[in-house]
């Protein structure tokens, strides 16, 4: 379907079963020799047919398709304009308001910016498509939106930082929101801060989704979205405020540690796909049984990895007691302790697939490694930046979280206030 | 009775783009088969040459590597493929 977005509508495809990562030869030939599982066809016939049949005129087209999108949809009842967006793709399939133009209206009350205003640009699907503040504000009103939260969806919307995407792997994005703002319009950062018991870190998050869906023009599965499992991060993408009244002394706000004044209004974005809890079983200090969760996550090759640290504030208190005044130095400290065999770098399977290539193409440090034995330690992380240090929980028990979560970017909202 | 403002973003006007022209036959032409280089799947484009040779013999299969990964592009190959090819068979997948 990709090839039918991008002009050629009739590209010649057959389909053999899958995997094929890792099966032996004889298997292949099989594959090859057997039928398409879709078509139900021999493979062979269907490459040969590709490479010699009749061009159709549709096969010869040169123009340019145009692809209005009209302002408004109806006028129409209720019921039916609530089939309709349903029908048609255009919600994360949970109830939503409809955008009337007296809802959307309103909602451009929480913003100084025109409603005609281009915003930008959100590639969800396989094209960029662009939008202005009225269609960030219907999408606002969709997932139940208050004006006041405007600035933070537009933000995030000029941002360019798609919540979903094409690839075959189930990722989500997580949000954060340092600064004012955050109690400005009530984001919750303590307790059950990730949970869905506040309406500004779930409606932030859940509009993500639907931005990605009717913006970036994806979320359409077998057709723009391909993640074969798909992901439940994906309703609202652990959104939440960073807690910077509970950060320990000397610990900054994540925005602070990017560059921001303290009084700025940031909202940051990090790519991963799971969280998970943890507690002090068997380890006497915290700081070690962060580091076995920062040895599950995937080595930074050609393919970027990352490591997000969730710390409730009696945590990060019992952190700086265990020896880490900074967020910098718990960084630091994981950075230091995960390294790995270049042995066992090189068997990671998307290692293979990115990092040899550039071996390959001679990009340092992989071509040197390439070179090195196999008992090289390495670390697991390109710098002590990919592991990020947040602080949020209401002080209810010594748990974090953690996960795969690299850091993307960070985002000024005020420039949409 | 409602009106609702269309939250769909606006995607820009597809340009279409002509197939390349088919082959009348196989016979005594160079058909390129590209790896694009997914993890541990070089064993399935050997196949594929190994059964398409057997089958056509008198047609040349190629077996080229894309440079980089899967997602980069290579601009070197895809001119030898256009100087020195009459088709190529990507292949594409896990």
């Amino acid at each position: 379907m990709h090839a039918k977005l991008v002009g050629k509508p009739r590209l010649r495809i057959t389909c053999v079963p899958h995997p094929i990562s890792r099966v032996p030869s004889p298997v292949c030939r099989e594959y090859i020799e057997g039928t398409d599982p879709i078509s139900s066809r021999l493979v062979i016939d269907e490459i040969i047919e590709a490479l010699t049949d009749t061009l159709s005129e549709d096969d010869k087209r040169t123009d340019l398709e145009e692809r209005p999108v009209p302002r408004l949809i109806g006028p129409d009842s209720e019921e039916n304009l609530q089939r309709f967006f349903l029908e048609n793709g255009m919600t994360d399939y949970l109830p939503i308001v409809l955008p009337t133009e007296e809802r959307v209206a309103e909602m451009l009350k929480g913003t100084s910016h025109k409603a005609d205003e281009l915003v930008g640009e959100l590639r969800a699907g396989y094209e960029a498509g662009s939008f202005t503040v009225e269609q960030v504000a219907a999408n606002a009103v969709m997932a139940g939106a208050k004006p006041e939260y405007m600035p933070v969806i537009l933000a995030m919307a000029a941002s360019g930082v798609a919540a979903i995407s094409t690839s075959t792997q189930s990722f989500a994005r997580m949000i954060v929101v340092n600064g004012p703002i955050r109690n400005e319009i009530g984001m919750n950062s303590g307790c059950g801060a990730l949970s869905p018991f506040n309406q500004a870190n779930a409606v932030i998050g859940r509009v993500a989704t639907l931005m990605s869906i009717n913006l970036g023009r994806g979320g359409v599965p077998n057709l723009t979205y391909w993640g074969s499992q798909g992901n439940t991060l994906n309703y609202n993408h652990a959104t939440f405020a960073e807690n910077e009244e509970g950060l320990p002394t000397g610990w900054q706000p994540f925005h602070v540690q990017k560059g921001f004044r303290p009084e700025e209004s940031v909202v940051s974005f990090f790519h991963g796909y799971s969280l998970w809890h943890w507690k002090n079983t068997y380890e006497k200090e915290k700081h070690e049984a962060i580091l076995h969760m920062a040895n599950w996550v995937l080595p930074s090759g050609g393919y970027k990895s990352g490591f997000g640290l969730l710390l409730d504030p009696i945590v990060a208190e019992d952190l700086v007691r265990e020896g880490y005044p900074t967020k910098e130095s718990l960084s630091q400290y994981c950075y230091d302790n995960t390294l790995l065999t270049l042995g066992e770098f090189w068997q990671y399977h998307l290692v293979e697939g990115f990092s040899l290539p550039a071996a390959q193409k001679d990009i340092e440090p992989y071509a040197s490694w390439l070179k090195q034995p196999e008992d090289t330690l390495i670390n697991r992380y390109r710098s002590p930046d990919e592991i990020s240090v947040l602080v949020v929980g209401g002080k209810t028990n010594d748990f974090w979280q953690a996960g795969d979560w690299r850091y993307i970017s960070s985002f000024s909202i005020d420039d949409w206030r | 009775m409602n009106t609702v403002i269309n939250p769909r973003g606006q995607l820009p006007a597809t340009q279409q783009t002509p197939m390349a022209l088919r082959l009348d036959s196989l016979g005594g032409k160079t058909i390129y088969i590209l790896d694009v280089r997914w993890p541990y799947t070089h064993q399935f484009i050997e196949e594929m040459r190994n059964v398409l040779s057997e089958r056509y013999p008198d047609t040349q299969f190629v077996i080229r590597d894309k440079a980089g990964s899967y997602g980069e592009d290579d601009p070197k190959l895809w001119a030898e493929i256009q100087g020195h090819g009459d088709a190529a068979i990507v292949a594409v997948g896990h």
